[in-house]
């Protein structure tokens, strides 16, 4: 080896030990903090970079999964009646607030079934139709519009009231909106789009005029006939209510001694439940729960029956439940009212269940087929039992509180990529997407300018630019 | 930003080696503080992954950064590099003109030649220590080396009067 090459080498290398240097924990401090402030840095870019990559690749990824079918089930082959009734998974928003021009938008037009009916806001209702589109409901008259509706168990028919009201915005739930006319149309094919009228003026018991009021609609479980709550003209709140059935002509059947509606238990019979010695009336006696079942043909009502709510928290058991939502199904009655605890009897006062509720947080409760589902905080329509989001609303509908043909909850949800995820991320998946697109991009640009200002850092004293 | 003790203590012992190392390879001080401050630099911002053989890194880290620094100044020329005519070198008759002139001949040669001359007759390493380093062949470090003291002897014949052994003695 060459010791002269060496010994010129260390020689020429010394000269370095006679530099003036800056201390060395001085340079250490330096080094130290600038090496952390870029790890820091690369460490963020990394996370920026893969945050964007994960929410660019998860939608595409979900899209192809969802592409390949198994996320689509076909619907069962039998029930061909039922066969367009399905819900979506996802209930989205297709600008509905524009649609009330042009040609297919409202339901004159339309002969399939309605799955479902939201009420965007304080605007009219809106009937989702199982094609996907949403429609307005026929108000008749330019001064009239619909106001409340509902809509049969298996969603081929329907059902609205129309009011008359000078003021256009006025929503639903505005005093001003007197009741005028009953809708009823029935969406199945053959008659296709068959409606009836009944003018709500002409409503009466024998000599007596009557007047709509709870705007509870409820169908009967074949879809044949339609209860709803009716009131004497001039009577108080805590005057009983009373109901009337239109059948499939539009005949008007008075029901003479029905209180609150419950529900259907079968096409003959319905379902009437009333609150006594309420605090309103007695505040040192305690409520009591009464259940009746009317025979709709005689109209002849069995006794009635108390139900006593177990397990319910508080002096007042009663009292616990009150607004109190009631549903039946068969021989079951479910009620749930503003608190935690929701509770099952049967129609002989025996009580079956007390579940506690998921959620006590700005929940409603909608009577379906076996109990209820319960509309969340999150805008979702969820198993009462379980709790899981099993259809999503857009919040920019916001939806108060949708309507929902019960046999399209039985059959297969017309599945999206999205699944029932209720997160804004999601409502707004293209704008996030761009988000995270935008991120990427100003990830990379960073990570650019980072090496280049690495590069200017190594760059030699003196050389141009520096 | 409390700076670990073992940190300062690491950059204490190790700058005036790595300073050196960095003069050689850069032949010009500025250059060689920038070298070892951007390396100090590395080796902080992966202190946990290197804290057993800092000063390992510290060379590898030191020997790329004048490489990279090298190519960076090879496309922006401020002053002749590699294979480019300069002004005549001094006579080496005495040591400090044998060192003058050695920091000449250096400046022309290539950062890779540089590199494996330091690697080899400063650092001592052998070729494979020397190929680790600078993540090259073993083989490419014996062509390196070659051309380099070829090189250097076409630049200053007095300082490898031993040329052959030089050669012959290249492990």
């Amino acid at each position: 080896m060459s010791t002269e090459l060496r010994s010129l080498l260390v020689e020429l290398a010394q000269d370095a030990d006679e530099w003036e240097t800056p201390d060395p924990a001085t340079q250490a401090a330096r080094a130290w903090s600038a090496g952390r402030s870029q790890r820091g840095r690369a460490r963020l870019l990394i996370a920026l970079a893969a945050a964007a990559v994960l929410l660019l690749a998860w939608p595409v990824g979900a899209w192809l999964v969802g592409r390949s079918g198994p996320l689509r089930p076909d619907p069962p082959a039998s029930d061909a009646a039922a066969q367009g009734l399905r819900l979506p998974e996802r209930i989205a928003r297709a600008d509905p607030l524009t649609a009330d021009t042009g040609a297919g938008t409202t339901l004159r037009e339309y002969a399939g079934p309605v799955a479902a009916i939201v009420w965007p806001g304080a605007y009219e209702p809106l009937a989702l139709g199982a094609d996907g589109a949403f429609r307005r409901f026929d108000a008749g008259e330019p001064s009239a519009r619909a106001a409340w509706a509902s809509v049969s168990p298996d969603g081929t028919r329907v059902a609205w009231v129309t009011c008359r009201t000078d003021q256009s915005a006025a929503g639903p739930a505005d005093p001003a909106c007197e009741p005028d006319e009953l809708h009823v149309r029935n969406l199945r094919s053959d008659p296709p789009g068959s409606s009836s009228v009944v003018d709500l003026a002409e409503l009466r018991w024998g000599q007596e005029s009557a007047t709509l009021d709870s705007r509870v609609l409820r169908w009967s479980p074949s879809g044949e006939l339609l209860l709803i709550g009716a009131s004497p003209v001039g009577s108080s709140g805590v005057a009983p209510v009373r109901a009337v059935v239109v059948d499939d002509s539009g005949r008007v059947t008075p029901v003479h001694s029905i209180h609150e509606i419950a529900g259907w238990r079968d096409e003959a019979h319905v379902v009437s439940w009333e609150l006594t010695g309420s605090a309103t009336d007695d505040p040192t006696s305690g409520s009591v729960l009464r259940l009746r079942t009317i025979q709709l043909r005689t109209d002849a009502s069995a006794p009635l029956v108390d139900l006593t709510p177990a397990d319910a928290p508080g002096p007042d058991p009663v009292q616990v439940l009150a607004p109190v939502v009631m549903s039946v199904d068969g021989d079951l009655v479910t009620a749930a009212g503003s608190t935690v605890h929701r509770f099952v009897w049967r129609v002989d006062g025996r009580q079956v269940a007390t579940h506690r509720r998921l959620d006590d947080r700005e929940l409603r409760t909608l009577p379906a087929r076996g109990g209820f589902v319960e509309w969340t905080a999150q805008r979702c329509l969820a198993d009462a039992g379980t709790g899981r989001c099993r259809i999503a609303v857009d919040p920019r509908l916001a939806v108060q509180q949708p309507a929902i043909a019960t046999d399209a909850l039985d059959r297969p949800l017309i599945q999206s990529w999205l699944g029932t995820r209720t997160s804004l991320v999601f409502w707004y998946w293209p704008w996030t997407a761009a988000a995270a697109l935008a991120v990427a991009v100003v990830a990379g640009g960073l990570v650019i300018r980072e090496k280049r200002r690495s590069r200017e850092r190594r760059r030699p004293v003196g050389a141009p630019g520096s | 930003m409390e700076v670990p003790a073992e940190f300062e203590a690491f950059v204490r012992a190790s700058r005036p080696t790595l300073l050196r190392t960095a003069y050689l390879l850069a032949g010009d001080r500025h250059r060689a503080e920038d070298l070892v401050q951007e390396t100090l630099v590395r080796v902080a911002r992966r202190w946990e992954r290197c804290a057993g053989a800092p000063l390992a890194y510290a060379r590898v880290t030191l020997h790329r950064l004048a490489i990279d620094d090298y190519r960076w100044r090879r496309r922006r020329p401020e002053t002749p590099v590699d294979g480019v005519d300069g002004p005549a070198l001094a006579d080496a008759t005495n040591a400090i003109e044998g060192r003058l002139v050695l920091a000449q001949a250096l400046s022309r040669l290539t950062a890779a030649q540089r590199a494996v001359l330091v690697c080899r007759f400063f650092d001592d390493l052998t070729e494979a220590q020397a190929a680790q380093v600078l993540g090259i062949s073993p083989n490419t470090v014996k062509s390196q080396t070659r051309r380099a003291l070829a090189r250097l002897r076409e630049l200053g014949p007095e300082l490898l009067t031993d040329a052959a052994e030089t050669m012959g003695g290249a492990r």
